[in-house]
């Protein structure tokens, strides 16, 4: 008996044995069939013992069963081993020219790409909303600012009882800028309405010392050198502030009510004069060059001084 | 520029344009599209032949073939595995292109890798790529058929050992040898299925005196022919038009007499194997004589078609899995790795 026939009993049903018991039941031999599909004795027994180590391929392996099955009349299907595709790529790699890289969606790059794109337009978007709506968000504020003075020197907010002083400039505006928000809601969507311009005007000629409309908008009581002996006079309740730099320095001052009477970085020489409500938060970025006179005398700064700059409260406790 | 953004939102394609049918394998998904190349057109009366529609195309148009009335025409646009009809071969495949597409919003433009028979003149492969590029195709690559056959059925291809593939299709013949992820030999030949169908309209009319349609001879064809004179007999009853009664009337056919009906064309087939083993290196014909060769496409499942190959030949002859497929396969595995093979492209 040939060596290959004594195989174990677990291999029996594998494809190989099926194929050769099928052979040996229609009498053909192992050369038979070789000569039939001209193929090798050797690579017949190969595919009898199931062993496809030396035969060429997947491919060639499973259609060497294929005919092997029809020749002796096997199902086709039951004796096919599964098949397993190979990777192209890892074969053809070596001999290849690449094609030109073709992006897709799907790469990183290219969604990181959208997602800031999407970002920046997102944030062009608010920049631009910010710049659309920047009138009306200023109005607002000025008319949120001087409310509080009101509040603190008056209890009754009408225009008409104000009483006539100097910081009457900045109620009034303040109380016809507040009654305007309250009274018309739609004042954002139309800021220059008919409706509204109407309203502040009789509002404001209510009161004795009608004011002209155009002091709306709070000038800074910034005053230089030239217009201050004109404004001395009506400092009489409140206080005054000057400020001589010898070095560059940044100077800002609030007034009782918190609201900004200066904002801005001096140059050496210059002397700027601040009046308003007391108590005045200063603060100096470079109070080694800058000397101060509260209501007409020295101020020393150098108590309060922190390092390069002072912050400190005037008139002190 | 715009094409290339919208490339971002199409998938790329494999065209397997085939004298009888169509496949379209898409990337990351497969073949998703399996249709016969037909075209149903429409003349609008009065209109002449300026004023056509399109129909129906594919499996619909294909069931009107030789069934239409005057105004309708069933255009098979392909014909020996080149264009015939560029026109309707454009309309066809931006059909195909857009019914794959799943984006409906965006006009695809789709990268597209096309099967082009070895054989084909340089002018019919650059209306094949015309017509891909007139379907919307952004970049049109073309592979020849003998490699797209190797690498679908997975043979070692880019291995240095020798690999021969016979692909016999609807219009033409493919035979080629690669090796190191080249041709070393190919040829192709216009003798193929359609050919086939030929052959035994012929052998009917001239023998039993009866006519029969193409679609007719391809159901005799599928049913009964085999390659090999020493096959089962097998038998079918069809019906024709009588040619001299002009009635219809029906005949039975053996497997036997379709052989003979089919042997010429058999035997050209065989001559071109034959004719490639010589020509082939030494060194590569003994490779080949090893392994055998690889048959695929739609004359791979005709009934001992192997059989007749080994006996012809004298070599082991291997069918590839799913021969209808094999091209597509082929394309569409190039196409997925597209990005790192260039050399399996054929140049115009």
């Amino acid at each position: 008996m040939i060596p290959e026939y004594e195989e174990p009993i677990a291999k029996s049903n594998t494809s190989g044995s099926r194929l050769r018991r099928a052979r040996e039941s229609l009498g053909l031999s192992a050369e038979d069939v070789a000569g039939e599909l001209r193929l090798s004795v050797s690579q017949i027994k190969a595919l009898e013992q199931d062993d496809y180590t030396d035969l060429p391929g997947a491919t060639y392996v499973r259609g060497y069963l294929r005919s092997y099955a029809r020749l002796v009349k096997v199902d086709e299907d039951s004796v096919l081993p599964p098949l397993q595709p190979e990777p192209l790529a890892r074969s053809m790699n070596a001999i290849a020219r690449p094609v030109q890289r073709q992006a897709r969606s799907s790469d990183r790059w290219v969604r990181l790409m959208s997602y800031s794109l999407g970002l920046l337009l997102i944030a062009l978007v608010v920049v631009w909303w910010r710049s659309q709506g920047g009138f009306d968000f200023e109005k607002e504020l000025l008319a949120e600012l001087p409310s509080l003075t009101v509040e603190k020197g008056d209890s009754d907010r009408t225009v008409a009882d104000s009483s006539p002083r100097q910081e009457a400039t900045i109620r009034i505006t303040a109380a016809t800028a507040e009654a305007e928000t309250k009274q018309s809601p739609s004042r954002l969507t139309e800021p220059d309405g008919p409706a509204a311009n109407m309203r502040t005007t009789t509002t404001t000629a209510d009161q004795p010392n009608a004011l002209p409309q155009r002091e709306r908008v709070t000038p800074p009581a910034v005053l230089t050198r030239a217009s201050r002996e004109s404004q001395a006079a009506l400092a009489s309740q409140s206080g005054r502030i000057v400020l001589t730099f010898s070095q560059s320095s940044w100077a800002e001052i609030r007034d009782a009510s918190n609201e900004r009477l200066l904002h801005q970085s001096f140059h050496p020489g210059r002397e700027v004069a601040v009046e308003g409500t007391p108590p005045f938060s200063v603060f100096l970025g470079n109070a080694g060059g800058v000397r101060m006179e509260y209501n007409g005398e020295t101020f020393d700064i150098t108590p309060h001084q922190t390092g390069l700059y002072a912050r400190f409260v005037v008139p002190g406790n | 520029m715009l094409k290339r953004v919208l490339g971002l939102f199409s998938n790329d394609l494999a065209i397997d344009l085939g004298t009888a049918n169509t496949l379209i394998y898409v990337r990351d998904k497969g073949i998703i599209l399996n249709e016969p190349s037909v075209v149903a057109i429409r003349h609008a009366y009065g209109g002449g032949m300026n004023n056509k529609t399109v129909l129906a195309v594919g499996q619909e148009a294909k069931r009107m073939l030789g069934r239409t009335p005057g105004n309708i025409q069933a255009i098979r646009p392909m014909k020996d595995g080149v264009i015939a009809d560029f026109t309707i071969t454009e309309v066809m495949l931006k059909y195909f292109i857009r019914k794959v597409q799943e984006n409906r919003f965006l006009r695809p433009s789709p990268r597209i890798i096309i099967s082009v028979p070895c054989g084909s003149t340089q002018v019919e492969r650059r209306a094949i790529r015309e017509s891909a590029a007139g379907a919307g195709a952004r970049e049109v690559y073309l592979i020849e058929e003998p490699m797209a056959v190797a690498i679908g059925a997975n043979l070692p291809v880019a291995d240095p050992t020798g690999s021969m593939v016979v692909d016999i299709g609807g219009g033409t013949t493919e035979v080629g040898i690669l090796s190191l992820g080249g041709m070393v030999y190919s040829t192709s030949l216009r003798v193929a299925g359609d050919t086939f169908d030929e052959a035994i309209i012929n052998y009917i009319r001239r023998q039993h005196g009866v006519l029969i349609g193409e679609a007719t001879a391809e159901r005799v064809k599928k049913a009964i022919a085999s390659g090999w004179s020493k096959s089962d007999i097998r038998e079918i009853e069809i019906k024709g038009r009588d040619i001299a009664e002009g009635m219809s009337r029906a005949i039975t056919l053996s497997s036997h007499e379709i052989y003979e009906a089919i042997s010429d064309p058999l035997d050209s087939i065989v001559q071109a194997t034959k004719q490639a083993l010589e020509q082939t290196p030494p060194e590569l014909s003994a490779d080949i004589g090893d392994k055998g060769m690889v048959v695929a496409g739609g004359g791979a499942l005709m009934r001992d078609m192997d059989r007749r190959l080994t006996e012809d030949t004298g070599l082991p002859v291997v069918i590839a899995d799913d021969p209808l497929t094999c091209v597509a396969r082929g394309c569409g595995k190039a196409l997925e790795e597209m990005d790192t093979l260039g050399d399996v492209f054929a140049n115009e």
